[in-house]
């Protein structure tokens, strides 16, 4: 720690990272704080940069794209991978003949990882205020979700099943009705969930009114996902680039006024049952046994975008086909990478302790940050 | 938060969801991404699976003579199954329970089995442009 | 699409980029036969077009900033700063890469293209 001066006023800096247990990953804040409430942010995201952009460009065809760029987060591995395919397949120009199944299986693949992502980051969240026994409970009820999903795709978090023109496993009969029943008890742990985050005395005194996004500001930093819905900006790249079957099931945005980091927790939970809604509508809606994997000829020849929700917020993905087996270039925007510009911010005139569980509300993904 | 009480009191004699695991063993789910296994009588050595091979960690050898080996790296693989999917004979198969831990003593050299496998590859290739070169010229 | 040159570039972003009314989704680079450029990307809320403005750049050219006019696009900015080598006005030096990486990755260079990406895949 030393003291240095800003605009006359004696200050503290704080480094905070680049390992911190507040942070699963690696990231340095380094804060100037004077008698705890922080003046000045400054931050670095250089820690994880592993050139998978590169290595798309030069080492991997665009069949093993999918799988490649699902390594880039451990969390969202999915939507990571639905992005890319839907990209590839615009590229290719066969968008358009994408089954329904596939669609379905994809919705199912995505809504499960969010199921587990919100979570994840809510039970991370309680843990940071201090309140361990939620985070355990929480986690708890994440192992059913994680279970659902080996069920399903044969891994746990790494689904690994989306590939370009398809998907490479089904869901069989017996399996939909397993998960039917497992949707259930989800269902009973989002209402848990729910009513921790609204009743307990700890916790919501704990977030209310911490952070306070406003809509003008969250437009003007281009907020997505969860942290922009809860200040009220109705927007979800679900409905605004369809991928999938979310506007034939109409998909509920749902918003909040707040933006505290309270209301980003609570829209977290709510799409929570949103999302078990998606997965037994996708699984109901069509049957098993259409085909699964279109025959891919053509290499990726246009250029294409495509715009994902994951967990975490608007993913994008923008390929240039160049008629090659490699595309000429991937670039990935990821949704933290849109959540940082706003934390030095939020973080101004926020006492020191109120730091973490600010930063955790916004739900930050490093690794996807640096690729 | 009278709720929230009764809940943990609860949890105090609710039974663990996650397993004692020495004590108790895992039975993964049919279909968990497992380990790879190779039929030898069924294969042909084609190399489709090394071409779809997300990692690269299938390689084949060929010794002096005639005998082939497939080779398959447990620690480069990332178990997608892309290789079982693209056998065109049916000779891999992925199973449901994973590979087991490797110890030093059979851990594959497999930077000296890339470089032979390269050179095998390079020579296929030289083979299979010189073919298209003359399909080409008649 | 957009074309517009290093002169211009800011007065479209700035006659596009309404914050109620357009998203700003991110910034990038792509290296080409014809050059360099950059391209932002823009996504309508009302017509739900993804809209890019692109602005050919050469090697060594120096980039104004556009974050006076949107705000988060500072971030972007130094990535491509980092990744591709171009200068742009106001960036901090390894935002992105570790201080002793291989400076800008992205590049195609002929010779070493090759050892750069088995380097890129080795990590
Ligand atoms: S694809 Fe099947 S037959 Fe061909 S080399 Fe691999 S295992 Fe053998
Ligand atoms: S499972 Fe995937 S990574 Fe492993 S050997 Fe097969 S294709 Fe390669």
């Amino acid at each position: 720690m030393k003291k240095i001066k800003v605009n006359q006023e004696i200050c503290t800096t704080i480094p905070m990272g680049s390992q911190h247990v507040a942070l699963p990953e690696p990231v340095k804040l380094v804060f100037d704080t004077e008698n705890e409430v922080v003046k000045r942010v400054s931050f670095d995201v250089s820690y994880v940069h592993r050139g998978i952009e590169k290595s798309l460009t030069t080492m991997y065809d665009f069949k093993k794209a999918p799988y490649v760029v699902g390594r880039i987060c451990g969390i969202c591995a999915i939507a990571h991978s639905i992005a890319c395919t839907v990209a590839l397949e615009r590229s290719i120009g066969i968008d358009g003949e994408v089954p329904d199944r596939v669609r379905a299986v994809r919705m199912i693949g995505l809504e499960l990882d969010r199921l587990q992502s919100h979570f994840l980051i809510n039970g991370h969240l309680a843990e940071v205020c201090g309140y361990e026994n939620i985070f355990m409970h929480l986690w708890r009820c994440r192992e059913f979700i994680l279970d659902t999903a080996d069920m399903l795709f044969g891994n746990r978090v790494q689904y690994d099943v989306v590939c370009v023109g398809g998907v490479n496993r089904d869901i069989d009969e017996k399996t939909g009705t397993r998960i039917s029943e497992a949707l259930e008890e989800i269902e009973e742990s989002i209402g848990f969930m729910e009513e921790v985050f609204t009743r307990d005395k700890t916790l919501v005194k704990r977030l209310e009114g911490l952070g306070v996004v406003s809509k003008d500001k969250a437009f003007e930093y281009g907020l997505v996902g969860p942290s922009a819905r809860a200040s009220g900006v109705k927007t979800d790249c679900r409905i605004e680039d369809d991928w999938g079957m979310y506007r034939d099931f109409g998909l509920e945005i749902i918003t909040m006024t707040e933006g505290d980091a309270l209301a980003r927790c609570l829209v977290r939970v709510l799409e929570c049952f949103e999302s078990v809604r998606m997965i037994r509508e996708a699984l109901d809606s069509t049957s098993p046994g259409e085909e699964i994997q279109l025959r891919v000829r053509d290499n990726p020849k246009k250029d294409a975008v495509c715009r994902n929700e994951a967990p975490r917020g608007e993913l994008f993905y923008y390929i240039r086909g160049t008629g090659k087996k490699i595309p000429g270039r991937v670039k990935i925007r990821t949704p933290t990478f849109a959540n940082i510009p706003i934390l030095p911010h939020v973080m101004i005139g926020v006492r020191y302790n109120d730091v973490p569980p600010l930063l955790m509300s916004f739900d930050p993904c490093l690794s996807c940050t640096g690729r | 938060m009278l709720k929230m009480f009764i809940t943990s009191i609860k949890n105090l004699f609710r039974k663990p969801v996650t397993q004692l695991y020495p004590y108790e063993k895992y039975e993964p789910f049919d279909g968990y991404r497992g380990k790879i296994s190779w039929e030898k009588g069924k294969c042909t050595f084609c190399m489709k699976c090394g071409r779809a091979c997300t990692s690269g960690a299938i390689k084949i050898l060929i010794y002096s003579g005639e005998t082939k080996e497939w080779v398959w790296n447990p620690i480069q693989c990332i178990y997608c199954g892309e290789c079982v999917r693209s056998c065109p004979f049916g000779a891999l198969i992925q199973e449901k329970y994973y590979a087991s831990p490797i110890t030093k003593g059979e851990k594959l050299d497999w930077s000296e089995i890339e470089k032979k496998a390269g050179r095998l590859e390079d020579r296929w290739r030289r083979q299979l442009r010189d073919r298209r070169g003359k399909r080409k010229s008649e | 699409m957009i074309e517009a040159s290093l002169m211009d570039f800011k007065d479209k972003i700035r006659k596009l980029y309404i914050p109620e009314k357009v998203h700003y989704i991110g910034v990038d680079a792509y290296e080409g036969e014809e050059g360099l450029e950059v391209r932002y990307w823009f996504f309508s809320y009302e017509t739900r077009d993804v809209v890019m403005v692109r602005v050919s750049v050469k090697h060594g050219e120096r980039v104004p900033s556009i974050s006076d006019i949107v705000k988060p696009a500072f971030m972007g900015e130094w990535e491509i700063a980092d990744l591709f080598g171009i200068e742009i006005e106001g960036r901090v030096e390894n935002f992105f890469l570790s201080p002793d990486s291989p400076r800008a990755p992205l590049l195609n260079k002929k010779k070493s293209e090759d050892q750069a990406g088995r380097e890129m895949g080795e990590k």
